[in-house]
């Protein structure tokens, strides 16, 4: 009888401490990482492209710069020897994802790149060789959420040319970035309209995009503002046309200070490849207009 | 404990006699104390409840199985603890005791401290555990049905409410402004809202973005 017990508490110890176990004793890691550069040689004064690579646990997600309504952000950290500088780190385009009870998420599955620019100061001595460092910090969430970091660093030599390293790897993440919206060659036309009013706290907003083909699964992601509550989102798309309709509302005792709201819209494309624009929307009445840049990036978030 | 919820029966019937029920939409005077305190949640609830001013009345048990019910607090300040003991942002605050220290901190001044598991899969022997393990001085609510924190529209694990000794939500969102954990002084926006409230200042409901883990609800 006491042996059963011991046994069952045993057990549902083990269970609960299953996330744990499953990280630390078979060593399949939720969350795998590694740096990789986009070229075998840093050459003095040129930029090159670092990328942290994440592979993630079947069943399990990481999340976007605006996490959604849970979740933390996945972050970049870079650091490099005197005289190099790293630029905002570059987020794909995410996924959506609810969990029961509706808490709508946005993040990653399956894998994930996450790029910098890196720039490399002139006075480097072609023949010596570099480490470039980085801590990459996520949550991962199933059913229960994880936190995770990587402490990662990579050793680079510097000559004067370069092959590039990873060049598929690094192109196919490229493609998906969110593209700004009045790219001339761009996949659609966008235009935003809707606001606060002046001494308001919430309004309706409007994007809608005309196509150049017909688009795959559009979803429509808000950026981070902590000082906005955005609901009541509705995208709804009929051939080659979208119309994305939400509400903002400044939350109580907020102060909205930002002009614009960026966002990214999602599409599949013909090849079946997830994609996106990068949508700012402009917060108060009266200036909704042809979605114009400026501003902060949606896709970039800047070194700490 | 046992007495002031007595004084608390006794002074809320005086209530129902003299004017409205102000927690919840129940019926102005037609409410008998047995009917007020079902553990029927709120009659306007269709699966998300949008908190207006006045914050939802509820009867949930706590980790000994007895019932509490929110209206029996009227006249103090309660803050509800949105709870996960599996949550990893849950559990750096009890470690470092963020929720036990505000909540002990407060007690004195009459400020009651609920909180409340929404997790699908806890129960109340994972409740008590919880408890038991870290030594607390308020209850922990089973609400594993979920039916509370869609009532209130919580979201993660922490989220929190403080409600004013009117019954009013003055405060929703998150504990404080660090969602990482890594400042060095974060600023703690519940204990704010409790300084305020107990030197009698009148406050307007503040809302921030909760952070953590998302609540787990019961698969649909």
């Amino acid at each position: 009888m006491e042996g059963t017990l011991r046994n069952k508490a045993a057990l549902a110890i083990f269970l609960g401490a299953l996330p744990q176990v499953l990280q630390a004793q078979w060593s399949q890691p939720i969350v795998r990482a590694e740096l990789l550069a986009d070229t075998g040689a840093i050459r003095p004064g040129r930029p090159f492209g670092l990328g942290v690579l994440l592979h993630i646990q079947s069943g399990w997600h990481i999340y976007w710069l605006n996490p959604g309504e849970a979740g933390e952000a996945t972050s970049v950290r870079y650091t490099l020897p005197d005289g190099f500088a790293a630029g905002a780190v570059q987020f794909p385009v995410p996924e959506r994802f609810e969990d029961p009870g509706g808490i709508v998420g946005y993040g990653y599955t399956d894998s994930l790149l996450l790029v910098s620019e890196i720039t490399a100061p002139k006075d480097l001595a072609p023949g010596t060789r570099v480490t470039l460092r980085a801590r990459a910090r996520w949550l991962s969430c199933k059913d229960a959420c994880v936190p995770g970091e990587a402490e990662l660093k990579i050793e680079l030599p510097v000559a004067t040319s370069a092959e590039p390293a990873n060049a598929p790897l690094f192109a196919e993440w490229r493609d998906r970035l969110p593209v700004d919206a009045d790219s001339p060659a761009g996949p659609a036309k966008v235009r935003v309209s809707g606001g606060i009013a002046a001494r308001g706290s919430r309004g309706r907003f409007e994007i809608v995009l005309e196509w150049r083909r017909v688009p795959g699964k559009v979803e429509w992601f808000p950026g981070p503002q902590p000082a906005l509550g955005i609901e009541d989102v509705a995208v709804r798309t009929e051939g080659t046309h979208t119309r994305i309709t939400f509400s903002a509302r400044v939350l109580s005792g907020q102060t909205l200070n930002d002009a614009e709201l960026s966002s990214v819209v999602s599409y599949v494309d013909s090849q079946g490849q997830p994609r996106g624009i990068e949508v700012r929307v402009p917060l108060r009445e009266g200036r909704g207009q042809e979605a114009k840049g400026e501003g902060t990036t949606i896709s970039s978030q800047h070194a700490r | 404990m046992k007495s002031s919820i007595v004084a608390g029966a006794v002074v809320l019937c005086g209530c129902l006699l003299a004017g409205p029920y102000l927690y919840g939409e129940h019926p102005v005077g037609g409410s008998t104390p047995a009917a007020a305190k079902s553990p029927q949640t709120h009659p306007a609830d269709k699966g998300w409840g949008k908190a207006a001013s006045q914050a939802p009345d509820f009867t949930l048990q706590d980790q000994d199985g007895k019932p509490v019910t929110l209206s029996d607090y009227k006249g103090k300040i309660v803050v509800l603890e949105w709870f996960n003991g599996e949550c990893p942002y849950v559990q750096r605050h009890y470690k470092s005791k963020t929720m036990q220290s505000l909540a002990g901190q407060y007690r004195d001044k009459g400020v009651v401290w609920l909180a409340i598991n929404s997790t699908s899969t806890a129960d109340r022997k994972v409740n008590k555990a919880w408890v038991e393990k870290y030594k607390l001085d308020y209850p922990i609510l089973d609400d594993h049905t979920g039916k509370v924190g869609k009532l209130y529209g919580a979201k993660t694990t922490p989220h929190m409410f403080v409600i004013d000794r009117d019954g009013n939500v003055v405060y929703k969102g998150a504990i404080d402004d660090d969602p990482s954990g890594k400042k060095e002084h974060a600023a703690n926006y519940v204990a704010e809202v409790l300084q305020n409230l107990t030197d009698g200042q009148s406050v307007a409901l503040k809302e921030t973005k909760p952070y953590g883990c998302s609540v787990k609800y019961p698969k649909e």
